[in-house]
């Protein structure tokens, strides 16, 4: 770990009436990073959130930004700019005047605040709706207004608390190419929480998968879809064919549907589970060396448009899917041999 | 003035409110257990004297019968006309509908006292000299506001979809209003019938015009006491009435919760 | 239900009947002379200096107890909200309390308190903040002091309501946008609490220039206000015409207020 973190999360821990909402979390964010907090509900990533927002203490562990320790210092003493998931915008001030907010609390000179307000209005393209109220935009425009206000004062760290979850589908990947996009040229350092991993996949440099206040795994996205550390990131990140069974021989797992070879170094005798992305599974193929290949049960189609995703009802807790371009999955018949490289194959241990 | 400057002067204004609120009641209350005549305090030892002689306090019975007579009436008549006049401003679509929730809630910011001498005034035009039909009538406009701006705001946050969904399932429209929405408005009508009849009870600025020698409302009649011949006996039937307050208020809590009743 | 209107007929004609005519009625008195309309009844009102003194005492009672009521429910209300669950229930009951009580049972409590040897000169003389009694019967200080009490609740009750509505999100962005509490304060909570703020002070205001029994028990026949003129007049003076006149007028400010209100509410809005 560089000593040149732009923002150094270290042992942060967090405890509400007896529950451990945050579990010793360590994270490093470089400068002008793109970093996602991507987990379930409950995960503790909104908590970790407004630690780094000052809006909370934490029980335990530090906060250093830009050098500096943070941990304790008040909200309107640190340069944290925050977008809120409901936007949080002043109904009684104009869109204007909202943006315009945090440098006027900042006491910056009032003959530099009108042009910065139609830079940062420009930037996010609302120059147009500077006089109007904030409680009369639609929804996608209001949430450009609580990004053009966070980040009005220049802030050394910006929070996005699942700002696009309100946002209709079409919307929101308009909004998130546009927010990417305005961060790297801004070269702001972001910390983006959200529960939708296609999101986090699609904007991230890296992300920090959290479950029950604990970081399961902190890597690029492409590192946690291909290679998700724990079954939770697996389960949580994509979808996967899951198979379970028990190793026998150095690198084989014996299955309810016969056995598959595997990349891993688990002992014989040891339950284990294999996961392989729906993408690199093919169907029909003949098993080649370097693949391994099963006969699985195909029941059920979701046609998505350019893709088509195969499933089937597996015995215990395995399942299949499949993913296969359309036209190629209408040639699949039910029962079909399924095969993959070995190493595509993710095999975790299962506790017995 | 720094941040624990500010939250301790809200602090003590909070405590300096309640404590303000609530002196007049218990001077009230310990001086009805005074053992001397005159209204003094502090006193040494506390004594039921008073309460004893309520029995001899001239008109009391009347006066509590007519009272409750006159706001059981109200307020009974209120929730009616009011729960018809609130189903009208909330679900009807006409124009106007503004105006007639306002002009039905208005008494409510207007003066009572000409209120009470406007009805007056009408009702002796109209040759109407009984004090009890007159009180029956003028208390009607005295508790219908109150329950009009509950139910109205009830029936707005009522949900309609749920009476649709209730159909939906098998119940005909009126079972559904009946096993939906009742249930479902109950509190505001207990909050808006509970504090219209206290609203009647209360009533000073109509009743006053209204009673006469031998109609007179409690409040009224605790006037005339006041007047007369001012002893304890008076503090003794104001603290029965705090405490039956208190036993209202309470039943209120359990049915509906102190701050729906409040309204917030 | 396009038929609902129809709902609100029974109620309206009710209130029609036993409301708004009685209230057309005194205005008529109040311009109905021996031949017919007139405008004599108000010229002598506003004529005389004496009307003139009533108006001003009502005006400056409201005025004033309004005023006090502001200073003392805006910062208890805050404290309100800082509270909880059965305490907050409680509180919020002990302020329904004396609202649920007719005003006679607390001006019997004050006139006790406010004796020469009532609780608050006791008191008084305990913490040797005086050497005599203070006169607080009969005096402006002792109706403020019973009149403010009577109107509290009505203050304290729309701040609170207003200040709990308060999405505290709005602070948190403020203070995440670099307000220090006290600019959050001035910038933020007391623009979006004066809705209730302003209900409050329509409330109070229009409530204590009507006030009846509070400056007549505190006060007695020196303090002559528009309520105690309309009293006085219809039932002592049998002079319905300037009874009238004194009740239109009365009428007339409260109106204002609420019309004021409203306007100030909704310039506000589009600020």
């Amino acid at each position: 770990m560089s000593g040149t973190a732009h923002l150094r999360i270290d042992g942060v821990s967090k405890r509400f009436r007896g529950t451990t909402v945050l579990d010793g979390i360590a994270l490093d964010v470089a400068q002008g990073e793109f970093l996602s907090l991507l987990g379930p509900s409950g995960c503790g990533k909104t908590t970790l959130l407004r630690i780094l927002a000052g809006l909370l203490p934490p029980d335990a562990g530090r906060v250093v930004l830009g050098g500096a320790d943070v941990t304790r210092v008040a909200p309107h003493r640190r340069n944290v700019g925050v977008v809120f998931q409901n936007y949080a915008l002043f109904p009684h001030l104009t869109v204007a005047e909202n943006v315009a907010f945090g440098l006027r609390a900042r006491g910056r000179p009032a003959d530099g605040i009108p042009a910065r307000v139609s830079e940062l209005l420009s930037m996010v393209q609302l120059g147009h709706l500077a006089g109007r109220s904030s409680a009369q935009l639609s929804g996608g425009q209001q949430q450009r207004v609580a990004i053009a206000r966070a980040l009005a004062t220049g802030p050394d760290l910006l929070l996005l608390d699942e700002p696009l979850s309100a946002l209709d589908r079409k919307l929101r990947e308009t909004m998130q190419v546009e927010l990417r996009r305005l961060l790297r040229q801004l070269h702001v350092t972001a910390i983006f929480v959200t529960h939708d991993q296609e999101e986090a996949l699609a904007l991230s440099d890296r992300i920090a998968v959290m479950h029950a206040g604990r970081i399961e795994q902190l890597a690029t996205p492409r590192a946690i879809y291909d290679r998700p550390a724990t079954p939770f990131v697996m389960n949580f990140v994509g979808q996967a064919t899951v198979l379970h069974g028990m190793m026998v021989g150095g690198a084989t797992l014996r299955t309810a549907y016969g056995e598959v070879e595997v990349e891993g170094t688990l002992p014989p005798g040891q339950a284990a589970m294999l996961a392989i992305r729906p993408e690199r599974i093919a169907a029909g193929m003949p098993v080649e060396p370097g693949r391994a290949g099963v006969t699985l049960p195909l029941s059920a189609r979701t046609f998505l448009g350019s893709r088509c995703l195969l499933h089937g009802t597996l015995a215990g807790e395995d399942r299949v899917t499949v993913e296969l371009p359309a036209s190629a999955a209408e040639a699949v018949g039910d029962d079909v041999l399924l095969t993959w490289n070995v190493s595509d194959g993710i095999l975790f241990p299962v506790a017995q | 003035m720094n941040l624990l400057g500010a939250r301790a002067l809200a602090w003590t204004m909070l405590a300096l409110c309640l404590v303000y609120l609530l002196l007049p009641l218990a001077v009230t209350l310990l001086v009805s257990f005074s053992p001397s005549a005159v209204f003094e305090l502090p006193h040494d030892r506390l004594v039921l004297r008073w309460y004893e002689r309520i029995g001899q306090l001239d008109g009391l019975a009347d006066s509590v019968v007519l009272t409750l007579e006159v706001a059981v009436v109200a307020t009974a008549v209120s929730l009616g006309l009011g729960t018809l006049a609130a189903i009208a401003v909330v679900r009807g679509r006409f124009p106007g509908r503004g105006a007639v929730a306002t002009f039905l809630v208005s008494p409510l910011m207007l003066p009572g006292l000409v209120i009470g001498i406007a009805i007056l005034q009408w009702f002796r035009f109209l040759g109407l000299r009984e004090a009890l039909p007159s009180l029956l009538l003028a208390h009607v406009v005295v508790v219908l506001p109150f329950v009009v701006r509950t139910l109205v705001a009830g029936l707005a946050r009522f949900d309609f979809a749920l009476i649709d969904a209730a159909r939906t399932l098998g119940l005909s429209y009126g079972q559904a209003v009946r096993r939906v929405m009742v249930p479902v408005l109950a509190p505001s009508f207990i909050t808006g019938g509970l504090f219209g009849f206290l609203a009647s009870v209360d009533n000073y600025p109509v009743s006053i015009f209204l009673t006469d020698v031998y109609h007179r409302t409690l409040p009224i009649q605790l006037l005339q006491w006041l007047g007369e011949s001012p002893d304890p006996t008076v503090a003794a039937v104001s603290s029965l009435i705090i405490g039956l307050t208190i036993v209202v208020l309470v039943i209120g809590d359990r049915l509906v919760g102190l701050n729906r009743m409040a309204g917030l | 239900m396009r038929s609902a209107g129809w709902l609100s007929l029974p109620a309206g004609l009710y209130c029609l009947a036993f409301f708004a005519v009685p209230l057309a009625l005194l205005l008529f008195e109040s311009v109905s002379g021996p031949q017919g309309l007139t405008g004599a009844y108000y010229a002598d009102f506003f004529g005389s200096a004496f009307a003139w003194g009533v108006l001003f005492r009502t005006l400056w009672l409201a005025l004033t107890t309004t005023l006090f009521c502001l200073l003392i429910a805006y910062p208890a209300a805050f404290a309100l909200t800082w509270t909880r669950g059965w305490v907050q229930s409680l509180l919020v009951g002990l302020l329904l309390l004396p609202l649920s009580l007719s005003v006679i049972v607390k001006a019997f409590g004050w006139t006790v308190l406010l004796r020469g040897n009532g609780l608050i000169n006791v008191t008084l003389q305990a913490l040797h903040l005086t050497d005599a009694p203070l006169r607080l019967l009969f005096t402006p200080a002792g109706l403020l002091i019973g009149i403010v009490n009577i109107f509290l609740p009505f203050m304290v009750l729309p701040i609170f309501a207003s200040v709990g509505q308060l999405d505290g999100r709005l602070t948190d962005a403020a203070a995440t946008l670099g307000g220090r509490p006290f600019y959050v304060f001035r910038r933020v909570i007391v623009p979006l609490t004066w809705p209730g703020v302003l209900a409050g002070m329509t409330l109070v205001f229009s409530l204590s220039i009507a006030a009846y029994v509070i400056p007549t028990l505190l006060m007695g026949d020196a303090f002559q206000t528009l309520p105690t003129t309309v009293a006085t007049s219809f039932l002592y003076l049998q002079d319905p015409h300037r009874g009238a006149v004194a009740g239109v007028v009365l009428l007339v400010l409260a109106v204002l207020a609420v019309l004021a209100s409203s306007a100030l509410g909704r310039r506000t809005e589009l600020s």
